[in-house]
């Protein structure tokens, strides 16, 4: 990671004090009519909104603003690093909020593409994390492979935890507004500056429709799990279409990171939408980390491919039992083609039968050997006994 | 519930048949290094950004004197290179809509087999003359058949010495018509007003018109297209 920039003026400036606007980059995308190089402030964007503004969003963009210093400096650090967080609102007479200062995306993320004859440098979207290494690989791209694709997706998991930690709603989880850097697999999230506190308004694209926010209604949270889930989904296993990611998640090994699968489950396909995984159990699990899956666990919607939804082979009835006791998915327990019976069994009363793996395995065995030492020890003075009587 | 959260989560993804018909005839040869520098220009751009790619599935048609398949249904990540279109012949609108209708049908039912969600396709028909051949408008009307469930969406493009009257007889939602000043820019115009509405169709999920291009002037709206 290279060192954050730091925004040299006011958390609120007026359009004037920032000096002369290079040609602009991007015009009437989203919520923006342009986003415009600083030319007195190098790294640094000024992203103009369409207008009228709502009412409070003077207010909003301040709390986005301010939202960092309430972080930890390991937190905020990851906030900075991999989004376009606002740094200043931008103002001018009669209106609160022309737009907001946002950082431009390091030079990291971008990347020669080749294509034909011809090859050009461009940020590399996250999109292109959903297309197979073949395919990155013929476009001159450097191929993530496995472990490589788990990081880029831990580090987005990681900064979708941080606005999760922070009560903010995203919405527009999407292959265009993440973008990813092929040669140390860090993410740059933009357009944060229209995060909202609880909800807002949803985001309606194709292919990212969460079935269980109501149309026309607001995101909020669990929208942002399962679209922070599917991205990530997609990513892992370079499937576009949201049954084909599912269903080869389900059937994917990740012998390092076995919690993954369970996790992204449960986010995608929990019948109850706030029974979705937190983003920060993603996170954990990318990392290697255990799933502490609460019991009963979440019934999951149908969903062809993937064993063990409702009314397919290998169906679990929805709800397991009562109890509210979690079930851990241990770091060593090796990931399966599909989903094995004690996975949907409380943690407790899990079969033994598991041969175990790793320490846990030594430790089967140094006990096996003591107790048989023991043993053999009370015959043998059990024999003595009897011989001498 | 369940029923439209099963199909949510079951959909395949949506994609738009996209027919890139363009006229090669002689009349085109002084434009003809502008008309292959701007075919590259729409691959690559299309090829670089994979959700645009996977949306708009592109078959390029060249016709003259016969119509020609010269890209069949592809996305254009698969196209390691465009071919270059040597143009020649005379200008045989019929034969290019008779070809577009077969493409279609057969497109159509492969996409759909694919597990595709598949759209009304989209006809972009760029043309810098008149037809030379006198049955073509027959050859339109049953491209754009009302009772054929296929039937395209057409946007057309006219530049050089393209025919008004008859480039308003061959679109069902737009046509529009270069301001004449400079066909070879105007025919840049063209595919770049193409290429943004399919960007902007791919983010929306259906065909999104512009209601103007840069050096044309519209020259026919389909009603439809207005409400």
């Amino acid at each position: 990671m290279t060192g954050l920039a730091t925004w040299a003026l006011n958390d609120v400036v007026s359009r004037a004090e920032l000096g002369a606007f290079d040609r602009a980059i991007s015009e009437h995308t989203g919520q923006s009519i342009a986003i415009h190089p600083l030319i007195d402030h190098p790294g640094w964007l000024a992203k103009l909104y369409r207008q009228p503004r709502p009412r409070q969003d003077s207010q909003r963009l301040d709390a986005l603003i301010t939202a960092p210093a309430t972080l930890d400096e390991s937190d905020r650090r990851t906030l900075l690093s991999s989004s376009s967080w606002p740094a200043a609102r931008i103002t001018e007479a009669g209106n609160p909020v022309v737009g907001c200062v946002i950082p431009a995306a390091p030079e990291r993320f971008k990347a020669d593409l080749t294509v034909g004859r011809t090859t050009v440098s461009r940020h590399v979207e996250v999109d292109w994390l959903a297309k197979t290494d073949e395919a990155l690989r013929g476009v001159g791209l450097r191929a993530p492979g496995d472990s490589g694709r788990i990081t880029a997706c831990r580090n987005l998991a990681a900064l979708a935890e941080m606005l999760e930690k922070l009560g903010l709603v995203y919405s527009d989880w999407s292959y265009s507004n993440a973008f990813w850097s092929p040669a140390d697999r860090s993410v740059f999230v933009i357009d944060i500056d229209g995060c909202q506190t609880g909800k807002m308004p949803n985001f309606q694209q194709p292919s990212w429709t969460d079935p269980l926010t109501p149309s026309g209604g607001d995101a909020d949270v669990y929208t942002d799990r399962f679209r922070v889930a599917l991205l990530v989904a997609r990513c892992l296993t370079a499937k576009r279409r949201t049954d084909d990611a599912i269903a080869a998640v389900a059937g994917q090994s990740l012998p390092d990171h076995p919690a993954v699968r369970n996790v992204l489950l449960d986010m995608l396909l929990a019948s109850d939408r706030e029974r979705r995984p937190s983003i920060g159990q993603l996170r954990l699990a990318l990392s290697g980390g255990p799933y502490i899956r609460p019991q009963p666990q979440p019934a999951w919607l149908a969903m062809p491919g993937v064993p063990g939804t409702p009314g397919l082979p290998g169906a679990k009835p929805g709800v397991p039992g009562p109890g509210t006791r979690s079930e851990v998915t241990p770091q060593l327990t090796p990931a399966s083609p599909g989903p094995q019976p004690s996975e949907f069994v409380p943690f407790p009363v899990r079969p033994t039968s598991v041969k175990p793996q790793g320490p846990n395995r030594r430790r089967a065995v140094v006990g096996t050997v003591a107790a048989a030492v023991l043993i053999t020890a009370i015959v043998m003075l059990l024999i003595l006994h009897i011989v001498r009587h | 519930m369940s029923v439209p959260t099963e199909l949510a989560l079951s959909q395949g993804l949506t994609c738009l048949p996209t027919y890139l018909v363009i006229d090669a005839s002689s009349s085109m040869i002084p434009h003809q290094s502008v008309l292959n520098a701007t075919l590259d220009r729409l691959h690559q751009a299309l090829a670089m950004n994979p959700r645009v790619e996977e949306f708009a599935h592109v078959c390029l048609i060249a016709f003259s004197t016969e119509a020609h398949l010269v890209i069949p249904m592809s996305e254009m990540g698969q196209v390691p290179v465009m071919p270059e279109v040597i143009c020649a012949g005379s200008t045989e609108y019929g034969k290019a809509f008779d070809l577009v209708r077969r493409c279609i049908e057969n497109d159509v039912t492969t996409l759909r087999a694919g597990g595709w969600q598949v759209l009304r396709p989209a006809v972009f028909f760029l043309t810098d003359g008149a037809p030379t051949d006198r049955h073509w408008k027959a050859a339109f009307d049953a491209m754009v058949d009302p009772s054929w469930s296929r039937r395209p969406h057409v946007v057309s493009y006219g530049f050089g010495g393209a025919n008004p009257d008859v480039l308003r007889q061959v679109h069902t939602k737009l046509a529009f018509l270069a301001d004449g000043s400079d066909s070879e820019a105007a025919l840049s115009e063209a595919l770049t007003s193409l290429l943004n509405t399919l960007i902007s169709s791919s983010e929306r999920g259906q065909l999104t018109l512009p209601a103007q291009a840069r050096g044309f002037k519209t020259i026919a709206v389909d009603q439809e297209f207005v409400d």
